[in-house]
Parts: structure tokens; C-alpha cells; sequence
């Protein structure tokens, strides 16, 4: 009897081939037999020069035009860049080559847009493999790395190309930021202008600060915040004064906010005092600030102003909504954050923001997200050209940022440049403006931004800031890659727990600081030491 | 199988009632806990996400919402497109791919196949040795030119050697003399192939399909190599992109820069992680007794 039924599946499985082989456009299972013994035979020598000699029929038609004049068809420019799946974005690609055509710009752009998932792989496929690309998004903080990039020839200095193709964006931007990119005295990149530093404080719903009497212009430090708190957890039995989240903790404890300057990275922090001209580099986990914060945090947890055990970071949102929580810390302050945060939550009531710590410009924040050409590129000059475009130009920034107009999005406000969500919001919206260049360029999505001025606002606290003193170094991991792991993996273990207030710093602090130094937190304070001298000297 | 069965619980019986019964709670048990999880993606994508966030996970959910599926509604076209993906993939994949190894198999087993060695060679050398990521991605998008082709998620899994060696020595067991018998009988090779031996094949080539089929329908590595359009996704890897995104805005790699976004709720999460999983349990249910029998395969003579 079973074999019976076997035989009609197997009979069932072999028709369905039939069928499917009849229909299918012939492309599916014909040529698979054929074509299976390639696909398992390792490609090895034969394969290997291929790379070089392959891109070229992909891109003859875009290389071909840059010989010819101007008149000839358009140069084509890849942008690649992350955002998640947009169904509208041919039409958002199609409405930007509009726009180019009718001002007589003899560019098209192809967006090629990665999601998250496929992004690291992807790019490093595409550069392994040498495809074609033009403009590409950066960022020190995915895989592969600016500097990985940079380091493996991915990238084309922009030195030259800068002058001579965008003039507008060269006047956009403030010199300064330009130190940020550049790697080896060249610029690789240009910086998307966005918060270009990390004021780190606290937010609150304002019916509870209200009720309980926060008076902000009284808040200047982390302790002064006590008398609200008590009053939060005595009067609100069922809700938790400040939110604590897994994953890497946002509590009392970030460097930025005792001045220091996370030079290496925000879990490995080796960190230079924003301010200090010696530019000497410390082990920012064995300072009396530290020690303070972690200090003040456990007695908050043990006092019941964090949760007791942490929430998902997926699940804040919720939970902020649901009134469980009556804020949180350790968040960037920036102009207009408040709103955007209520948005996030979906919060009815307002925020209040407040931020404690004295603002300074940092590499890691200044360089958290830029744009640069591939080394690939046939037409390096064009993708500079859209570049600056996209960068200082309103229109061509938004159409890329939000959408279409009357489709994607559709005027407020129009002279306070404040927009609403389309008919077709859904469609389109990658939610990424710092992505696509100067978000200085993108249009409020909400009138309270610009009732606060929310651009000018953060342009000011940009220009108002102090600059760290090692702004524009960046930190090269690749000598000291054993120790960095395994201090990042007791910082997740010892520290995490500490800095959430979830360990007791009178036993866990001191086995905390001698692991590090079992795993070398010394070699790593010693190695950047000696990267930040010769960087020094470089400087001068 | 009837007579086995019949022996089988007179053992029992003579051993005790007890005995059966502590036997049957523990393996309840385990059972249960397997199936907790499962109950509780199912649970927790039927309340809504604020009682969620409330009250946390519970199996019998305080307020039942079918917000979560809506998802379904407003965009069906994305996940029926993944469907469809999965579904051409994994039927073209393993039907081809049963029916390429099969006849692979088949030839090794065979001792009067004067390639035998060469061939047996080739299939072992690439599960051995293979080319690395970058020379297949090299291969398959500028030699091939699969790039963003359906085809790039059928042809790499379509050999496994693995499974070819499983169905050869499954072959192998097969009578000599059954194969001979048929040729002097004046069978041709393919008729010998398709008529007796693929019959008398049954339960390993249900085995190895069932391998393919869990293979092609969980994939999710190959469309984010190859796949560009968000039309070809196929359903895990839809899933897969959905989870990265919101690890992506949710953990802080790019907190500081964070905006206004929609995050795709943790009940949504759980509804599209049904929707997912749902025909694929079936299949596996329908197919189950093949499967744990053709994994004995190799070891024991065919029936």
C-alpha cells in the first residue's frame, strides 16, 4: 500500500516536470542539464582573470559616450546606496532623470538600492568582483567599512574631481568637515551634513514632567534629575520612570557626554578628552567618570527607575505607547528630536528634551554617513557632478529622499517647505534622507520642525561646537584586530551590565578592569597612542 | 510492518502499564515543549502590539487582533510574488535536480561503467574543494549572466553530492541480476533506469526530494547574492529582509542618525512567520513517514 502512494507521488512529481518543462518559457528546465555540471565544477583558475575582461560588455554603451561630445546619449551613473524595499522607485528614478533632462544635465541615473539584509554581502561582491559602480554610499559603521574600501582600492580619491565638478557643493560644505574623510592626506568621501555631534541627555513625556514639576532650565547634570524620578516611581505605580533597552546600552554612561572623544570604537573606548592639546590617549573604562556613572546608574536601578530587565529594542516603541515607560536617556538631543521620537512611539502627548553634556565635533559622528565614487567608475566626472547635485540641490535631494511630489508627498506648508505624507506615502518612503546627502536640503515632514527651525538649529549647533582635537583621525584597527575582539567581548559582558546599573560596581567593576586588561586594553590604548602621535605629525 | 507492530505492543503490554505510561508523559512532554514555540509565534501574532508590549508573550493572548495579517491585505502582491518565487524554485529544483542526481547516481553505481572512477572523482573533488564565494559569484553573474535570474536560485543547489553519493549507495543494494534479467529481456539502458530502477528507488529518492525541497524552501543565501528585484525575492528571504531591516533600525547601528520610521511590529513579524511556514509544516507532515524511513537509507537493504 505504500508503495503505492510512493508511486503515484513519484509519478505525480515526474508529470508536474513534464508539465513544467511544457510550459515554462523554455529559459527554466531546458537548459538546466547542460548548464548543472558548470554550476557545481569549482570555477577555479580558469575563471580568475575573467573579472577584469567581463565588467566591459555591461558597461560599453555608458563608457562609449564619454568619448563622445556632449549632444551624444546620456551618461549613465549607478548610485548605490541602502535603502529598504521601495515599490516606487523606478518611478522616483524616472522623475529624477526628468528633472536632469529638463535642465539639460546630460546624466541618468540607475538607482540601485540594497536592502540591510543583502548590503554587506552585496558591496563586497560588487567591489571583489570589480562590477561597475559609480556613486556609493559609505558609512564607518557597516560592513565593508569606509576604510575597509579605502584600504582595499574600492574608491577614487576625490581630490581633483571636487574642484573641477562641484563648486557648488565645495562651497556648501564647512572645511572642516572635509578632515573627516580623508584617509592618508586624500579625500574618499564626501560627508553627508547632518548632527555632526552627540549631545547626549534625557527625554520625557511632558504630562508626566509636567505633573511632577521637571523644571528643565534646573536639569544640567544626570543627578539632578533624582527629585522628579522619586516622585515618577512614587506616583505612578504602574509605569517605569526610564526606559532600558538591550543590545548596546543608551544609559548614564556615554563617553561623549564626559568629553571624551570614542576614537577607537563606542564599545572599545580608548578615548582622547575632547579638549585635551596633549591628545593623550586613555582607558576611558578605568576614569573616576566611569566609575561615577555606573555608580549613580546602579543606585537608580536598585531605586527602580530602570526596568529590571531589559526590553527588546523592537519593542520601545510599544512599550512607550502602552505608558510603561515615562522616558528614557542616553539618546542623541538633537533640534526637532522630540517630535520625531513622539512620531516613533506614537505617542499623543509631547516630549521634553533636554541635553546634558557639552556638544564637540567627532570623527565617528561627522563621518557616520557619506558618499563616495568607485574606483570602477567609467565616468568619474558625472557621478561627481550628480554628487554635488544631490547634495545642494533641494529638488533632486527630496525627489530622491521623499518621493514624488502629489504622489509620495504633498505640501503643507509650501513656504515653510513643510510636507505631508501622499496618496501613494506608502509606496515610497526610505526614511533616509541622511543617506542621499546634505540633509540640510530635506523638507520638514512636520510643522513643529519648522516652527523650531529645526535646519537652522542643528547648522548652528554644528558650527557652535567645539572640535574635538582629534577630529579627522581615524583609527586602524588591522594591528591590534585579536585584542579588539576580545575586549569588545568582555565590554559586552561586564560592561553592558554596569553601565545598565544591572551589576553591582563594587564587585563587578574591579574584575571588569582587570579582564580588560587580560585581554589587552593596553596594547589597544598604547597602539592608538602611537597612531594619534604619528597622525599629529602628520598634521603639522 | 503489521506483525512488527503487533510484537511490538504484546512487549509492552507484558512489561506493564506503567512503564508505558511514564514513557508516553515524558515523550508528551517533549513534545510539548517543541511545540511551545511554534504555539507561541502563532498566539502572539494574533493580539496586537500593544497588549503585546503589556503583557509579553502569553499563550492564550489577552485580546485577540487580527491587525497583524493586515499586512496581507494591504500588500498581497509581495508575499504572493515570494509564493510564487518559492514555489517555482523549489518544484523546478528538485524535480530537475532529483531527476539530474538520480541519473548521476544511477551511472556510478553501476560496475560496468568504464567513467565510473573519473566521474566518482569529479563528484567528490567539489564536495571537497570548492571555488569560494567570489569565483561562483564571478561564474554565475559575468560567465553565466544569471544575475537576477530565477535560474541563479535553481542551478547552484541543483547537484549535491552528498545526496548523489546517498542515492548511489542506495543503488547499489539493488539485485545485479534484476537490471541484467531486464536487458536480456531487451530493455533499453533508460528503460532499465525510468521502469525498474527508479520504482524499486522510492523511498530514497523521497528522502533525497525532501532534502531538496526543505533546501530550495528555506534558501534564503542565494537571492542575496543574486537577486536584485524585489519581485524575484522568494518568501524566506523576504522574511530575512524584513528581520534585518528592523535589527537595523533597532539596535543602534545607526541610532544617531535614526528618523521617523515604521518599524515592521513585532506581531506583524510573527503573522508573516506563519504565513511563512505554513505549507512547507504541511508538506512535511504529508511526507514525514517517507522521510524518517529514507533515513535509514544506506544503512539497511531496500524493502
Amino acid at each position: 500500500m505504500n508503495r503505492h502512494s510512493l508511486l503515484k507521488l513519484v509519478s505525480i512529481m515526474l508529470l508536474l516536470s513534464m508539465v513544467l518543462t511544457a510550459c515554462a518559457p523554455a529559459a527554466t528546465p531546458a537548459p538546466a542539464p547542460p548548464a548543472a555540471p558548470k554550476a557545481t565544477e569549482p570555477p577555479k583558475a580558469a575563471e580568475a582573470p575573467k573579472p577584469t575582461e567581463a565588467p566591459k560588455p555591461t558597461t560599453a554603451p555608458a563608457a562609449a559616450p564619454t568619448a563622445a561630445p556632449k549632444a551624444a546619449a546620456p551618461v549613465e551613473v549607478k548610485y548605490t546606496m541602502m535603502f529598504e524595499v521601495q515599490k516606487d522607485i523606478k518611478l522616483v528614478e524616472d522623475a529624477i532623470n526628468a528633472v536632469l533632462a529638463k535642465r539639460g544635465i546630460n546624466i541618468v541615473v540607475r538607482l540601485n538600492s540594497l536592502e540591510r539584509a543583502s548590503f554587506t554581502e552585496k558591496m563586497n561582491l560588487m567591489m571583489a568582483a570589480g562590477e561597475a559602480c559609480d556613486i556609493v554610499w559609505v558609512a564607518p559603521w557597516i560592513s565593508p567599512t569606509f576604510s575597509q574600501l579605502v584600504i582595499n582600492g574600492s574608491l577614487l580619491p576625490l581630490d581633483d574631481l571636487l574642484p573641477k565638478n562641484a563648486a557648488a557643493l565645495m562651497k556648501d560644505m564647512p572645511p572642516a568637515a572635509w578632515d573627516v574623510t580623508k584617509i592618508s592626506g586624500k579625500i574618499y568621501a564626501v560627508p553627508n551634513q547632518q548632527i555632526w555631534v552627540k549631545p547626549f541627555g534625557f527625554h520625557f513625556r511632558k504630562d508626566i514632567a509636567d505633573k511632577y514639576g521637571l523644571d528643565l532650565a534646573k536639569v544640567n547634570k544626570y543627578e539632578d534629575l533624582e527629585p522628579f524620578l522619586a516622585a515618577v516611581k512614587k506616583g505612578e505605580p504602574n509605569m517605569i520612570p526610564i526606559v532600558s533597552r538591550d543590545g548596546t546600552p543608551a544609559s548614564i554612561y556615554m563617553g561623549e557626554t564626559f568629553g571624551f572623544d570614542p576614537i577607537v570604537t563606542q564599545d572599545v573606548q580608548a578615548v582622547v578628552r575632547y579638549n585635551d592639546k596633549d591628545l593623550k590617549v586613555i582607558n576611558a573604562f578605568e576614569t573616576p567618570e566611569f566609575k561615577s556613572a555606573v555608580e549613580l546608574a546602579r543606585k537608580w536601578y536598585q531605586a527602580g527607575y530602570f526596568n529590571k530587565d531589559l526590553i527588546a529594542s523592537a519593542e520601545v516603541a510599544a512599550a512607550m505607547k502602552a505608558g510603561k515607560f515615562a522616558g528614557g536617556i542616553g539618546g542623541v538631543i538633537k533640534p526637532g528630536g522630540d517630535l520625531e521620537l513622539q512620531k516613533n512611539y506614537g505617542l499623543t502627548v509631547p516630549l521634553v528634551q533636554k541635553s546634558v553634556t557639552v556638544p564637540f565635533m567627532t570623527t565617528a559622528a561627522a563621518s557616520a554617513t557619506s558618499t563616495a565614487i568607485c574606483k570602477t567608475s567609467k565616468n568619474p566626472d558625472a557621478a561627481m557632478q550628480l554628487l554635488s547635485l544631490f547634495n545642494t540641490d533641494a529638488e533632486l535631494f527630496n525627489l530622491l529622499a521623499k518621493g514624488i511630489e502629489g504622489k509620495h508627498w504633498v505640501w503643507v506648508d509650501k513656504d515653510k517647505k513643510v510636507i505631508g505624507p501622499g496618496p501613494d506615502a506608502a509606496n515610497y518612503k526610505p526614511g533616509r534622507d541622511w543617506m542621499v546627502g546634505s540633509i540640510f536640503n530635506a523638507y520638514y515632514v512636520d510643522a513643529g520642525q519648522a516652527a523650531g527651525d529645526m535646519i537652522g538649529a542643528t547648522k548652528k549647533l554644528n558650527a557652535g561646537s567645539a572640535a574635538s582635537v582629534a577630529l579627522g583621525f581615524a583609527f586602524d584597527p588591522t594591528p591590534v584586530k585579536t585584542e579588539m575582539a576580545n575586549v569588545t567581548n568582555v565590554v559586552k559582558e561586564l560592561a553592558y551590565p554596569l553601565i545598565n546599573g544591572m551589576a553591582d560596581p563594587a564587585t563587578t567593576l574591579p574584575e571588569f578592569q582587570k579582564k580588560l586588561k587580560d585581554a589587552g586594553m593596553d596594547k589597544i590604548v598604547a597602539e592608538a597612542q602611537k597612531q594619534v602621535d604619528a597622525w599629529k605629525a602628520t598634521k603639522k | 510492518m503489521a506483525v512488527a507492530q503487533h510484537t511490538y505492543s504484546t512487549n509492552y503490554r507484558r512489561r506493564g502499564a506503567i512503564t508505558q505510561t511514564i514513557f508516553n508523559l515524558i515523550l508528551m512532554a517533549v513534545g510539548l515543549i517543541f511545540l511551545f514555540p511554534l504555539l507561541l509565534v502563532i498566539s502572539s501574532s494574533l493580539t496586537d502590539e500593544v497588549t503585546l508590549a503589556r503583557t509579553g508573550f502569553a499563550l492564550i493572548p489577552e485580546k485577540i487582533s487580527f491587525d497583524a495579517y493586515n499586512f496581507i491585505r494591504m500588500d498581497p502582491g509581495r508575499i504572493l510574488s515570494a509564493y510564487s518565487v518559492t514555489i517555482t524554485t523549489t518544484t523546478v529544483g528538485t524535480v530537475c535536480g532529483l531527476l539530474i542526481m538520480a541519473m548521476l547516481a544511477y551511472a556510478l553505481s553501476r560496475q560496468d561503467f568504464a567513467w565510473r572512477k573519473p566521474l566518482s572523482f569529479f563528484v567528490i573533488f567539489t564536495m571537497l574543494f570548492h571555488g569560494g564565494l567570489i569565483p561562483t559569484y564571478i561564474l554565475v553573474t559575468q560567465t553565466l549572466h544569471l544575475k537576477d535570474s530565477l535560474l541563479a536560485l535553481i542551478l547552484p543547489y541543483l547537484v549535491i553530492p552528498w545526496y548523489v553519493f546517498l542515492l548511489r549507495t542506495y543503488f547499489i543494494t539493488l539485485p545485479k541480476e534484476l537490471i541484467e534479467s531486464a536487458k536480456i529481456d531487451g530493455a533499453s539502458e533508460w528503460r532499465v533506469f525510468f521502469q525498474i530502477v527508479i520504482p524499486l528507488s522510492t523511498p530514497a529518492l523521497a528522502t533525497v526530494g525532501l532534502f531538496c525541497i526543505l533546501m530550495y524552501w528555506n534558501d534564503w543565501w542565494l537571492p542575496l547574492l543574486y537577486i536584485d528585484s524585489p519581485s524575484k525575492f522568494p518568501l524566506q528571504y523576504l522574511l530575512y529582509s524584513i528581520q534585518k531591516s528592523a535589527e537595523f533600525l533597532t539596535t543602534g547601528e545607526a541610532s544617531a542618525l535614526l528618523q521617523t520610521v515604521e518599524l515592521p511590529v513585532q506581531s506583524m513579524r510573527m503573522a508573516m512567520a506563519v504565513v511563512a511556514m505554513g505549507p512547507i509544516a504541511i508538506a512535511f507532515l504529508a511526507l514525514q513517514r517517507y522521510f524518517v524511513r529514507g533515513m535509514l537509507v544506506g544503512s539497511l537493504k531496500g524493502e
